[in-house]
């Protein structure tokens, strides 16, 4: 059995070598086709033809463009991300400085969203009230539904705004009033699909017998349903926060930038702008390294979980 | 089996709850000027600084021979006082004793290095162009030897500067961030990481820098020309303008700009705002060597077809003046010229008619990314259409509008000039001589002999009015060619906390140095 | 199997579905009817009129050129519409050609197929679409392109999925014995099999395109002006939360509403067509 499962994971790593290569690649042939020549952002304002040559250099632009990606390779394969062209700074310190920021906001997000979908979600089939269901059914409907910008807008406009409790964006050297509108923003659609699926899983099991009994007996036995349905929940559940949790990670662009988040999302979309190879390169690897990897644990849970799952999913 | 697998979990964010990086408050300096940016600085190393952020913060922690205060005034930084000899290519600065932030004296032979190495071809500084008036410094920058000639140290408290040919606003470059002093033993020990721990002879030394967050300054130790009562600034990176207003309003900040969508909510709260027009122009420049866009009649109908006074009201709330030529009123020895393109659209159509591009004119207007300008082209959009010219806006962000721009693709484009310093030799020479047509600043691709001869004749006369008066002749030509659509000179709204005084908004980017500012009793 | 009839049925048996539906159809009455009102009331710059806040004539308010905020959030949802929807089959079409291939032919193609799905998968989906418009000039075509390019996988990990069920079943192989030629084998007996699940697939997608285009929009990266886009509207109106506060209230509604519907449609067509398909909503990639 562990033997099986040994494979599997071994597999999967195998299989990840050959996509994060592509990823590689697939960048940097988008970076080299896109127009405008980041030693033009670089340059300022006033410059000759020269100075772009030499900077050229400098950055090891001036070279073939096979030759820069045989050179891009070999550093990786080292380890060595390079030096960001704007700052100088090696990439993989700027990386590190952002990630636990975005480590940060994703994780509350997610907490936020777990807590409050489980309990939102077991409330509403606990109470089997007609008007509960409908209110989360709209619930999950429009948290999956409102476009993250504009919910961070409306969140703005309440509680900085109107209300001026909370700082309307900003990191704020990590205080939890900064962190509060960010977190939530970032957890509503999670936190709709998990209170969804909470409740359908926790209706099968309320249907069974056994909990009809416990649930006869009075509410010391909520309990048994909590745990018999959370079992039943637990799956779909494990899959939402998994791939969720794999996303944010990769820093939420848009969430970062309405919030003035400084994190690794940020920094990409900011790269982007400047066209600062090196760093959009070593954020994007890096992002889709964080992503693979959490999407492989949650594949690795399923097992964990439920024992049934455990010849793994072929083809979704 | 469940119930504990969950245990463990929940045990597992908890850790993770506690190592990541959680709420430490801000330590609160109450003698810290508490300032904010909205773009982070890339480098504080003076040769590399090309941004606003960069280039001010290293201004405040490098000096130069010469600075300009925050009118706009050239007033004396290491050099005490200075000579020029009869035909301007020989300056001679006496520098007052100072010393950099980690305590050495700062000697003549510092400024050989400092421009040595902005010139050198081993530092590839974008601005080494500020420097390159010195004898055979393109020479140098090219790669050959350095001519000793071209900057000599009698002694450790003087330094001479002798130029290819006479300049008349030398000065004026010795004061950008690229012709700072920098220390040399620092700059060596260092290397690249100098561009992030910076050792100058300002007023303030870098005392931290956390990435995408602050960067606080202290007071050089060292420095005690002039005594302040503050001992540090921090500003903060806060790239959100809604932010920036709410941190001011909860009193975390000591200085906002006031974007001008809320003067007026500004203004009936009672605020008292300072402002000032920036030495900046906001301008449509038209590609002149593009048909029909060569054709003076046809630049003439466009700017008249455009009602530039009604934009700045609506668009603007404002906060701009009409541009009637490039250079701004702070820098004029005179009035502006007369409003040539007074509002006409039946003139404009006229003109248009003349010109043969009556049956519909089309005009692509690029613009870089950012929803300010969206809006302002929107409004020309929608006036040009009136005088049938069916108006097509391109965004591009910052590096594809720059490359295409330079190299005059587009018709038309939208942008601003800053001022490097105050002075109207900055508005003219880059954006029209035509030695600079394409990323030099001459962007609209405008050739013109005559104003190539003022512009050259301004520069190489040492008499301050004479020299204007060329400038003037300059700009009037240029103001008739219609090069551009001129659209204005904008206007800056700043408001302060009572808790500072003596704060007054710069003329230039690095004309304010914060030591004239204290706390109020 | 599911007729045609049935389907149709037991969709409109679903209210909330039907009101998605409703809603969709309700947005492209109104811009037909703005399309034959007279032009100057359309994109006119009234400058005189700007920032009025909502009233009976200008129901949402005016923008800072005057113009009416809510006609241009009519033609901005429906423009918003149509790109999801062109995007959406523009992915369908790439998803069913490579999803086939790779599942009938199988081999190396298969394999070259599911990793290159597995790259796309790998990227930052915002990202990805952000890095494809910086290439391409900003702008409709670009836009359906990239949306495209960003959703085609998982259209082809279904199809293929549905192949390689369908491809050994008896009435295929018993084509594949009478001497039916691929082409035929693929058109008439596996295609008609995937039919369902894609339709349901290509309809669950509909509400995150459209999210994922006023996102760029909103970000400065789609449709470009004077086209009015929900995303541009938002962005452009933030400088006016204080001040102005419908400018953004407004357009973020009615892309809500949007989203929403389409969702519903998308949920109404899974649960009338193929009620098994275990496809968890929103389960996908965040923005």
């Amino acid at each position: 059995m562990i033997g099986a499962v040994l494979k599997f994971v071994l597999r999967r790593i195998l299989l990840l070598a050959p996509i994060l290569w592509g990823v590689v690649t697939v960048t940097f042939i988008l970076m080299y086709v896109i127009p405008g020549d980041p030693v033009l952002t670089l340059v300022g304002e006033r410059y000759d033809e020269e100075t772009l040559e030499e900077m050229r250099r400098e950055l090891g632009l001036d070279k073939p463009i096979p030759v820069q990606y045989f050179e891009y390779i070999t550093r990786l394969a080292r380890f060595d991300l390079g030096r960001s062209f704007v700052t100088g700074r090696p990439v993989t310190v700027s990386i590190m400085d952002r990630f636990p920021r975005t480590l940060l906001l994703a994780f509350s997000a997610m907490v936020i969203a777990v807590t409050a979908g489980l309990g939102i979600g077991g409330l509403a089939a606990w109470k089997r009230h007609p008007w509960l269901g409908h209110s989360l059914m709209t619930f999950s409907l429009v948290g999956v539904s409102i476009p993250v910008f504009w919910l961070g807008l409306l969140l703005i406009f309440l509680f900085s705004i109107k209300l001026s409790l909370l700082p309307p964006s900003g990191y704020g050297g990590g205080s939890l009033r900064y962190l509060i509108m960010p977190a939530v923003t970032l957890s509503f659609a999670s936190m709709a699909t998990v209170a969804r699926v909470t409740r359908s899983g926790f209706l099968d099991v309320l249907g069974e017998d056994y909990i009809r009994t416990a649930k006869a007996k009075g509410l010391g036995n909520a309990v048994v349903v909590a745990k018999h349905g959370l079992r039943n929940a637990l799956v779909p559940v494990i899959t939402i926060v998994g791939t969720d949790f794999g996303s944010y990670l990769g820093g939420s662009v848009l969430t970062e930038s309405i919030f003035g988040w400084p994190g690794l999302g940020r920094l990409i979309l900011q790269s982007v702008f400047k066209r600062d190879f090196p760093m959009i390169q070593g954020a994007i690897l890096f992002m889709a390294l964080v992503f693979v990897i959490v999407n492989l644990i949650v594949d690795l849970s399923y097992g964990l979980v439920d024992p049934r799952v455990r010849t793994g999913r072929g083809g979704q | 089996m469940f119930m504990k697998s969950r245990h463990s979990v929940l045990a597992c964010l908890l850790v993770l709850w506690m190592i990541s990086p959680t709420a430490c408050s801000r330590h609160e300096e109450p003698s810290h000027l508490r300032l904010s940016l909205q773009t982070e600085p890339t480098t504080l190393d003076p040769v590399y600084a090309v941004d606003y952020s960069s280039g001010m913060i290293t201004s405040l922690i490098h000096s130069n021979l010469v600075r300009f205060d925050p009118d706009g005034c050239l007033v004396p930084d290491l050099a005490g006082s200075w000579e020029v000899n009869g035909d301007g290519t020989r300056y001679t600065f006496h520098l007052a004793p100072a010393r950099f932030s980690n305590g050495r004296r700062i000697v003549s032979g510092d400024v050989l290095y400092s421009f040595k190495r902005c010139l050198g071809p081993g530092a590839v500084s974008p601005r080494w162009w500020v420097l390159a008036g010195l004898k055979g410094a393109t020479r140098y920058h090219g790669g050959e030897g350095w001519d000793d000639r071209a900057v000599l140290t009698p002694d450790d408290s003087t330094v001479v500067l002798v130029l290819e040919n006479p300049t008349s606003h030398f000065l004026s470059l010795l004061s950008m961030p690229a012709a700072a002093v920098v220390c040399r033993e620092e700059v060596e020990r260092l290397g690249v990481d100098y561009s992030r721990s910076p050792c100058g002879g300002g007023p303030w030394m870098l005392a931290g820098w956390r990435d995408g967050g602050e960067i606080v300054l202290r007071r050089n130790p060292y420095d005690r020309k002039e005594h302040s009562s503050i001992e540090g600034i921090s500003f903060r990176i806060i790239p959100e303008t809604m932010t920036r207003i709410a941190e001011f309003e909860v009193g975390n900040l000591d200085v906002l700009e006031v974007p001008r969508e809320e003067l007026e909510r500004w203004r009936s709260a009672g605020q008292e705002l300072q402002h000032r027009q920036e030495l900046r122009v906001v301008y449509i420049g038209l590609n002149n060597a593009k048909p029909p866009f060569d054709d003076p009649r046809v630049r003439r109908a466009l700017n008249m077809g455009v009602d530039v006074e009604a934009i700045i009201v609506h668009v603007l709330f404002g906060a701009g003046l009409k541009a009637r030529g490039c250079i701004p009123d702070a820098l004029r020895k005179g009035p502006p010229p007369e409003d040539q393109y007074v509002y006409n659209p039946k003139k404009a159509k006229k003109l248009l008619e003349e010109a043969g591009c009556a049956d519909g004119l089309e005009l692509e207007i690029w613009q870089r990314e950012n929803p300010e300008g969206g809006r302002i082209l929107e409004s020309v959009q929608g006036y040009l259409s009136m005088i049938g010219v069916k108006v097509t806006i391109v965004v591009r962000e910052w590096g594809a509008f720059k490359q295409a721009v330079d190299q005059g693709t587009p018709d038309a484009f939208y942008l601003d000039w800053f001022a490097d310093y105050p002075d109207a030799e900055n508005f003219m020479a880059p954006l029209f001589h035509s030695s600079n047509i394409g990323g030099a600043g001459n962007r609209a691709r405008y050739r013109n002999g005559s104003v190539d001869s003022l512009i050259e004749a301004a520069a190489a006369c040492s008499d301050e009015s004479r020299r204007w008066a060329l400038y003037a002749s300059a700009e009037e030509q240029v103001y008739s060619d219609a090069p551009w659509i001129f659209l204005w000179f904008p206007t800056r709204y700043e408001v302060v906390s009572y808790r500072i005084e003596g704060y007054m908004i710069p003329a230039i980017f690095n004309g304010q140095r914060y030591l004239g500012v204290t706390f109020r009793e | 199997m599911n007729s045609g009839g049935g389907f149709l049925r037991r969709f409109l048996g679903k209210r909330l579905a039907l009101a998605g539906l409703v809603f969709i159809l309700l947005v492209n009455a109104a811009v037909l009817a703005m399309v034959f009102s007279p032009p100057a009331e359309r994109d006119g710059i009234d400058l005189d009129n700007s920032l009025r806040p909502p009233s009976l004539g200008h129901p949402f308010g005016t923008d800072p050129f005057g113009r009416d905020v809510l006609s241009r959030t009519v033609r901005g949802s429906s423009t918003s519409l149509g790109v999801g929807f062109i995007a959406r089959t523009f992915s369908l079409v790439i998803g069913l050609v490579l999803g086939v291939a790779a599942g009938y032919f199988g081999g190396r193609l298969d394999s070259f197929v599911m990793r290159l799905a597995d790259i796309t998968f790998a990227f930052p989906t915002l990202l990805l679409l952000i890095a494809i418009m910086a290439v391409v000039d900003p702008g409709l075509p670009s836009l359906v392109l990239a949306l495209g390019i960003v959703g085609w996988a998982a259209i082809a990990r279904l199809v293929r999925a549905q192949v390689l069920i369908y491809r050994e079943r008896e009435f295929v192989q018993a084509a594949k014995a009478a001497g039916a030629g691929h082409k035929t084998i693929i058109f008439k007996h596996i295609l008609p099999q995937c039919i369902s699940p894609v339709i349901v697939v290509y309809s669950l997608g509909l509400g995150m395109t459209v999210m994922a285009e006023s996102s760029l929009s909103f970000l400065g990266l789609g449709i470009q002006p004077p086209a009015p886009s929900l995303g541009k509207m938002i962005s452009s109106g933030i400088v006016f939360m204080r001040t102005a506060p419908w400018l953004t209230l407004f357009p973020g509604l009615a892309l809500t509403l949007m989203v929403c519907s389409l969702n519903l449609v998308g949920d109404g067509v899974r649960d009338s067509l193929d009620p098994r398909l275990a496809v968890v909503r929103g389960a996908g990639r965040r923005l």
